[in-house]
């Protein structure tokens, strides 16, 4: 079973809450894909717009929540936010995520290394957003994350596993959980994640943005469950040339 | 009087008033926020200790929909 820190999840299919069309859809689809760790992220209240009640369904669900930093332009900022995330819902654990290119979201390497160290130091469960860069990954471990979670490929842009072969080598490499996230579109790109020995995903995006929000997440949490299982069971090797799975004596000629 | 600022709107106190009563009295459940008070996050277990003064500036956070 997947434990990060001293917790055990029997999903590894992690969801985030961004971009459903209502909130009755993200509940009914986040119940659907069995998802035990559901992300949230954080706001300055605005006194003219309606406050939308998120957590109360999700704390009825039974989820476990997994605040990010998402805003955060710097180390600083983000362990500001963790420290906010902690004190509104309680909990130690918080998806580092420092990303302030607008364009590409790309992960600010520098500041999240930064910013682990002092929320690892502070005794935050820390969980980096990183691009799949293996040495980055080896000194968040170094440092004390819980888990890592590089990019499959820009977030929300469902292009799948572009960073494959790196995302290998950090399997390969970790100690702690590989969680999978951001860019995954499609439950064959989830699938294959797990195929590759990937400890988790994380999905929001593609579920939340399919025409049916209920049924893609039961897709997701198909296709994880099936990798993780052809993981377990062990995939054949691949090799360049045809290797027979007949006899290939010529009966007809004997 | 005492006069506060949250997320920069002005807000007269008539009395010392918790930061806890400050959130309440906006309607808004105690376990849905943070507080931050002069730009510092406010550990929970001191929203009810600590009053407010003359000119604090007050956030409160919630959260959102995020991935």
């Amino acid at each position: 079973m997947l434990k990060i820190a001293d917790v055990e999840f029997e999903s590894r299919l992690f969801t985030g809450t961004g971009k459903f069309s209502n909130s009755q859809v993200m509940l009914e689809a986040i119940t659907a894909s069995k998802s035990q760790l559901v992300t949230v992220a954080m706001k300055r209240i605005d006194f003219k717009m309606e406050l939308d009640d998120l957590l109360t369904p999700l704390r009825q669900a039974g989820v476990r929540l997994l605040p990010n930093t998402s805003g955060a332009r710097n180390a600083k900022e983000a362990v500001f936010a963790a420290e906010l995330a902690r004190e509104m819902l309680g909990t130690h654990w918080i998806k580092l995520e420092i990303h302030p290119d607008p364009k590409y979201l790309m992960p600010d390497a520098i500041e999240t290394l930064a910013a682990a160290k002092i929320l690892c130091d502070k005794g935050f469960i820390v969980m980096p957003y990183v691009h799949a860069d293996p040495v980055l990954c080896r000194r968040l471990e170094e440092v004390g994350c819980a888990a890592v979670m590089p990019l499959a490929s820009p977030i929300g842009s469902n292009q799948g596993l572009v960073t494959e072969s790196f995302l290998k080598i950090i399997i390969e490499q970790a100690r702690v959980p590989v969680v999978i996230d951001a860019g995954i579109g499609a439950p064959s790109q989830a699938a294959r994640a797990m195929e590759l020995g990937a400890d988790a995903v994380l999905v929001n995006t593609a579920i939340a943005s399919s025409a049916s929000p209920i049924v893609m997440a039961e897709c997701f949490k198909e296709a994880v469950q099936c990798g993780r299982r052809a993981f377990e069971a062990g995939l054949g090797r691949v090799q360049t040339g045809a290797v027979h799975t007949s006899p290939l004596t010529g009966f007809l000629n004997q | 009087m005492i006069l506060i600022h949250i997320n920069n709107v002005p807000q007269p106190l008539t009395e010392p008033t918790s930061l806890a009563a400050v959130v309440l009295a906006q309607d808004i459940a105690l376990d849905s926020v943070a507080i931050v008070l002069n730009a510092e996050v406010v550990p929970r277990n001191r929203w009810q200790s600590i009053l407010c003064q003359h000119e604090d500036k007050l956030e409160l956070f919630s959260a959102v929909a995020g991935g």
